[in-house]
């Protein structure tokens, strides 16, 4: 299979600031592929490079077996992080305004917002100006006019942010439907359990540098290790060799450092006087273990 | 090309559509049909149509006089001559005439008569029909052909070498349109120029502009939104020209010896001329201006002191009128911001020479495209930086690397 997007070698910088190191990833149709990385890692510049709004200081991009194109620009929906709509109008018509600056015709783009507008209880708000939308509801409306002219790459910036827990199942359930359809999807969220609920491949992203790719079942079992889990009584934060510790479900979820084994943890809490510990095993790292594992303490995989 | 007319339309529909540009549209031609119906009323019901009287001692005025030298008294204050004083005394007193005019018996050597009014002034056209009639029987002695010369006066005709162009004392309406029109262009564009910003920062503002650029290509985009732009201002300008139109059709039928208007082809011709590099120079530094800045107010404020640039000429409108080959009024011709004002001011004045014309369009031309290219780079970085204004600094490293990229 093709991919839908091939990101070769790509680097960007602005001045001294290099944004974009060397990355390279590919994105599948009919998959979920997470873009992740902390705040400034340059998930945003890889995603602007990806999209010709920026041009690549080095390396390629090819969309659809060709570089950027008019009929290609035609074929993506984008849903940024910065996002917005014209506060002003009203959401019917800049919803169509944008469908057709895609190249929907005018008719068509009317007959399917109708569908999506119900789908996302907006039907009756079409008629009403931006600004008097909820946040939740614009963020809806937003999403429409990624989906309205039916892309077949989908690239979805923090999709959940503004949302109600109804609404970011809903959102779930849409792009669960469009990869079933076949289309390539690229998410970028900080939210490590809807990664770990949708997407089967990610790049993390951190300095510029892609630091982890591949599929997400085999990066767990790359970091098979580097997280127990333990429950007890008293504080089991500041341990040394543990990057983070945080409470789940009344038991404690610790993420190490690269290089410390569970047993030097074991031996750790063993010495102190202070807790009591009830049970003790090793987890398998979460996407979050792994993100704050690979971004706090440097380590690529192999290097644990 | 289809995507340009989807903004242009876009943005004509989002201007034209709200309720502001409607009143500030309709309230112009308003305010004028307003206008001429006072005038007319006040023409028709204001003016005082009694006769005038007068009493000739000196025995010098015909009735008439006036038809002799081919004046229709019809058109005119009747003027009825008396008798005596009493006689227009007893007139004057039964609301009969206006007014009455004594004529002394040595008028002819001391030229001044006596105006005899009740509470109210005589009306201007009275005044001004008894004057006319009193020109034309002073001057009825002589040949006819001097007695008509003398009667009309003189007229003063100014025309170029080539015989082209002419301007007339008699047709001042027509010395005056270059002035409106050149008053109209320069609206249009400065009109366009403040829509841009406001375009451009609303679309910074709304944070849309992510969304558009991977669909449009920047010039898509502010090309589209220029012309649906200049399509907002040409509709306004219709609607006026419009207006202004029927109100020259309308006031001769009401206002006597309304003027003829000749329409100056060869100036609307040099407006086109300039008006589209112009309005591609106010544009292009708009939507830098908007690339730039992070708030509507912000940018007004800074258009406010590039806007000085282009209406430097209307500081110095009375010198441009006054001596339109002044060295000032040259130099305003040739300069990218004022030309296009400068040139159509001077145009109804004096014969602007044709190198002054090449030299100025040609760096009204160039100058245009720099503000562009500039435009389009500035807009680049700029419109992604939400919250941010640009620095100097942040501008003169996106041209150097667009330049590298270019």
């Amino acid at each position: 299979m093709n991919p839908t997007v091939t990101i070769s070698h790509v680097s960007k910088s602005f001045g001294p600031v290099k944004a974009v190191k060397d990355v390279s990833f590919e994105v599948y149709p009919g998959e979920i592929f997470g873009l992740l990385g902390p705040n400034g890692a340059g998930k945003t510049t890889t995603i602007r490079v990806m999209l010709d709004i920026f041009r690549p200081d080095g390396g390629e991009v090819t969309l659809f077996g060709n570089g950027m194109t008019e009929a290609a620009k035609h074929r993506i929906g984008y849903l940024p992080e910065e996002r917005g709509l014209y506060k002003d109008l009203k959401l019917e018509p800049t919803l169509i305004y944008l469908a057709t600056l895609k190249g929907l015709d005018e008719a068509t783009a009317r007959q399917r917002l109708g569908d999506w507008l119900k789908r996302f209880d907006l039907y009756d708000h079409r008629q009403k100006k931006i600004q008097e939308l909820s946040k939740g509801m614009q963020q809806k409306a937003q999403i429409i006019a990624t989906l309205l002219h039916d892309p077949d790459l989908i690239i979805v910036d923090e999709p959940f942010a503004g949302l109600d827990p109804v609404n970011t199942r809903l959102v779930k359930e849409i792009i669960e439907e469009q990869r079933r359809a076949g289309k390539a999807i690229i998410m970028s969220t900080h939210q490590m359990h809807q990664v770990e609920a949708l997407c089967s491949r990610i790049v993390l992203i951190n300095n510029g540098e892609a630091v982890l790719y591949g599929e997400v079942d085999q990066i767990r079992r790359q970091f098979a290790g580097n997280a127990v889990m333990l429950s007890g009584q008293g504080n089991f934060t500041g341990l040394p060799g543990v990057l983070e510790a945080r409470q789940q479900n009344g038991d404690w979820h610790l993420a190490l450092a690269v290089g410390v084994s569970p047993q030097e943890v074991l031996r750790a809490l063993a010495l102190r006087d202070d807790i009591k510990l009830e049970r003790f095993e090793i987890a398998e790292p979460s996407l979050e273990d792994i993100f704050i594992t690979v971004v706090r303490g440097g380590a690529a995989p192999g290097e644990e | 090309m289809a995507k340009l007319w989807l903004v242009a339309k876009q943005e004509y529909r989002r201007i034209a559509g709200k309720k502001s540009f409607l009143i500030s549209t309709l309230a112009v031609p308003l305010l004028f049909i307003v206008l001429m119906v006072v005038i007319v009323l006040i023409t028709i019901f204001g003016e005082d149509a009694r006769p005038v009287g007068y009493v000739d001692h000196a025995g010098i005025l015909r009735p008439e006089a006036r038809e002799a030298l081919g004046q229709d008294p019809a058109s005119t204050v009747e003027i009825r001559p008396y008798r005596d004083e009493d006689a227009a005394r007893a007139a004057l007193e039964a609301g009969e005439i206006q007014g009455y005019y004594v004529i002394p018996a040595d008028y002819l050597s001391t030229p001044a008569a006596e105006c005899v009014i009740l509470d109210k002034a005589l009306s201007d056209r009275a005044r001004s029909d008894f004057w006319d009639f009193m020109h034309a029987n002073l001057v009825q002695q002589l040949p006819e052909a001097e007695a008509r010369r003398l009667y009309e006066g003189a007229h003063l005709s100014l025309r170029t070498p080539d015989g082209k162009r002419q301007l007339s004392d008699t047709d001042f309406v027509s010395a005056l349109f270059p002035i409106v029109g050149a008053f109209l262009f320069f609206f249009s564009v400065m009109s366009v120029g403040g829509y841009m910003l406001q375009a451009v920062t609303d679309e910074k503002e709304n944070r849309t502009i992510e969304v558009l650029m991977t669909t449009l290509s920047p010039e898509q985009l502010m090309g589209g939104k220029a012309l649906g732009l200049l399509g907002v201002v040409l509709t306004q300008l219709g609607l006026w020209g419009v207006t202004v139109v029927i109100g020259l059709l309308v006031a001769p039928l009401f206002i006597a010896n309304f003027p003829q208007i000749t329409i100056p082809w060869n100036m609307v011709g040099v407006g086109f001329l300039y008006f589209l590099p112009s309005l591609a120079l106010i544009s292009g530094l708009m939507i830098a201006i908007g690339a730039a800045v992070t708030e509507t107010r912000q940018g007004q404020q800074i258009a406010g002191i590039l806007n000085l640039f282009f209406t430097f000429p209307m500081f110095f409108i009375m010198v441009i009128l006054g001596n339109p080959n002044h060295p000032l009024s040259v130099a305003l011709s040739l300069f990218p911001t004022t030309a296009f004002l400068t040139v159509l001011l001077r145009w109804g004045f004096t014969a602007i020479p044709t190198w002054q014309m090449i030299v100025g369009w040609v760096l009204l031309v160039g100058t245009a495209i720099v503000s562009v290219r500039f435009a389009a780079r500035v807009f680049r970085v700029g419109m992604l930086q939400y919250g941010q204004s640009l620095t100097f600094k942040n501008i003169l490293t996106a041209l150097r690397q667009s330049r590298q990229e270019g």
